[in-house]
């Protein structure tokens, strides 16, 4: 498994424009916390840090993390990679997980430059637990970038839902406005969806003791556990589909 | 013993719009252990997708398919394990990885340990001359050193059955050298060996059968001595410093014959008789260089494959 995480390491470190995220969301950081500076909302810096670290994160996680398999065809490596399909699914999730993870950073950097360039009454009151839910978040976002990946190999047009993909599920995520807002079948759908529990988890784990933490902690594991399971799912289902010839996968 | 047995395989196309394509017209041949399998045929004719039938990349729609006794569509985990494959160009391999990375990572997928893995990734690089530049990116590489990575890759796992679609494309002669020395020691080793090619000399070289496949059938398959006998093709007269005059005079015997504006004549003739004459011709005419030639597997594959790519 190392072995796979090594390799993916080795590509990245060789396409720093992958990294991207790392740098463009604390860049657009400066932007919010001036605005929440001059404007003297000080006190909502934290949860700008963790909203922006979230979609930093599924961003990175729908236009990078989710590229995996396509680079794969793009170099002719997929069809070699299916003569071992079992171990090729788990150098996959591997790498993806790895690749998401470039925006883990992320978080304490938006805290860094918001405490220290602009003195914003950021506070961490439960560390540990922010960075165990940041982690099982970027579990949450990979997975998600597996199922994309999959589903991108058997629909060329998936690329341009990338865009669609990112709104949506900011909203559902909780991200920009409170999911007990949105209307009803909205709520149930991000009621089941794991970066509303992980948002809102982060945020009370900033602000101070958090409410029934055993079981938000364990819905968050299940709806991750089963996000990864639908990744890996339909990814196995791909490459098992493309032996029927139906995808073209030289170019 | 026969390590694949194949059994009116075939392989329709359907897609979404145009019409079915037969790619593969029910084939059905065996290859025995430690054989050299050449697979000879134009552009489009099937071989890409009989290879990618054998190594389970993709499903037959009639006929089967066995390696080592498992069938490929429903035992494909045993045949994976039995098989090597070398896809030909420059792709399959990750750029920007190192080639002993890139070795390395198709070990760990092919489930060898670290330390074999390691070992043998030495080893291959080693074999293949790559030990100088194995810690330089691949994409810096030249087409002959990235087709001898591809080799080492589909080795690495020391597989009973190499299967190879055009690995020589590209190669300069030293590198296609070196490659018939590789299959020759396979072959030694005991390794079994498909090998699709458009090169015929090299065909004629290292393969101990061949099969001539066009519109998705085996039109004929033996040892290349056997086709040649069985099958007829013309001996081959070339000649230089041909003047008009006796060109002409050989073009009206059957067959084919080219003449370039320097004078050099290159004639294929049907039957001996024709042959004769023709020779009788050139030495009149005072040519030289009058040369007469076996027929080899490029005048074979002349006579059994009809020309449709482009008429000279
Ligand atoms: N995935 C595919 N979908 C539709 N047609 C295909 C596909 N793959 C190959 N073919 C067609 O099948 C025929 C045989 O192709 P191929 O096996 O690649 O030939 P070769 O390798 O001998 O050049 C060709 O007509 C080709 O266009
Ligand atoms: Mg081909």
């Amino acid at each position: 498994m190392l072995h796979f995480v090594r390799a993916q390491a080795q590509m990245l470190i060789r396409s720093p424009q992958l990294f991207a995220t790392l740098l463009v969301i604390p860049f657009y950081s400066l932007v919010f916390f001036h605005f929440l500076k001059s404007h003297h909302h000080g006190g909502l810096a934290t949860t700008t840090a963790i909203t922006a670290f979230l979609m930093g994160a599924w961003s990175h996680a729908v236009f990078v993390a989710s590229q995996t398999v396509d680079d794969d065809r793009a170099q002719g490596t997929l069809s070699l990679s299916l003569l071992t399909p079992s171990r090729y699914l788990l150098a996959l999730a591997m790498r993806t997980l790895l690749t998401a993870s470039l925006a883990l950073p992320v978080l304490g950097e938006m805290f860094l430059v918001g405490r220290w360039v602009f003195g914003l009454p950021i506070r961490v009151d439960r560390p540990g637990l922010t960075l165990l839910v940041a982690a099982l978040v970027t579990a949450g976002v990979a997975a998600t970038a597996l199922l994309m990946s999959g589903l991108m190999i058997l629909v060329r047009a998936a690329r341009s839902l990338q865009n669609a993909l990112t709104y949506p599920f900011y909203l559902l995520g909780g991200l920009i406005l409170p999911v007990a807002t949105l209307p009803g079948p909205l709520r149930w759908i991000a009621r089941g969806f794991f970066l509303s529990w992980g948002a809102q988890l982060l945020r009370d784990a900033a602000a101070g003791p958090v409410p029934d933490l055993g079981v938000r902690l364990t819905v968050l594991c299940v709806l991750v556990g089963l996000q990864a399971a639908v990744g890996l799912w339909a990814v196995r289902r791909v490459l098992s589909f493309v032996r029927t010839g139906r995808v073209v996968l030289h170019d | 013993m026969a390590i694949v047995e194949v059994q009116e395989l075939g392989r329709v196309f359907t897609p979404r719009r145009g019409a079915e394509v037969t790619a593969l017209d029910g084939v059905t041949f065996s290859i025995g252990e430690g054989e050299v399998l050449g697979l000879l045929g134009p552009n489009g004719a099937g071989k890409t997708t009989l290879s990618r039938i054998l190594t389970t990349l993709l499903l037959p729609t009639c006929g089967t398919a066995r390696i080592g006794g498992h069938d490929v569509v429903r035992q494909s985990k045993e045949v994976r394990r039995l098989i090597g494959l070398v896809l030909g160009g420059d792709r399959g391999l990750y750029g920007r990885l190192t080639a002993r990375q890139n070795l390395l990572y198709w070990g760990a997928l092919q489930g060898l340990g670290g330390r074999t893995a390691r070992q043998r990734t030495d080893e291959m690089l080693e074999r293949f001359g790559l030990g100088a530049r194995a810690d330089d990116r691949v994409e810096l590489f030249s087409r002959g050193m990235v087709q001898r990575v591809h080799l080492a890759r589909a080795l690495l796992s020391r597989p009973p059955l190499l299967i190879m679609d055009e690995p020589t494309n590209g190669m300069d002669p030293h590198a296609g050298a070196g490659f018939r020395q590789l299959v020759h020691d396979l072959k030694e080793a005991g390794c079994t060996v498909v090998l699709t090619t458009h090169d015929m000399q090299e065909a004629q070289d290292v393969c101990t059968r061949i099969a001539l496949i066009d519109h998705g059938r085996i039109l004929h398959m033996g040892a290349a001595g056997e086709l040649l006998a069985r099958i007829g093709a013309p001996r081959t007269i070339r000649a230089e410093g041909v003047c008009a005059e006796a060109a002409a005079r050989i073009a009206e015997l059957p067959g084919t014959v080219e003449v370039t504006e320097q004078g050099s004549l290159t004639a294929r003739l049907d039957g001996a008789e024709a042959q004769s004459a023709a020779l009788a011709v050139l030495v009149q005419a005072q040519a030289t260089e009058i040369a007469v030639a076996p027929p080899g597997l490029t005048e074979l594959y002349r006579t059994v494959i009809t020309d449709r790519e482009f008429a000279l």
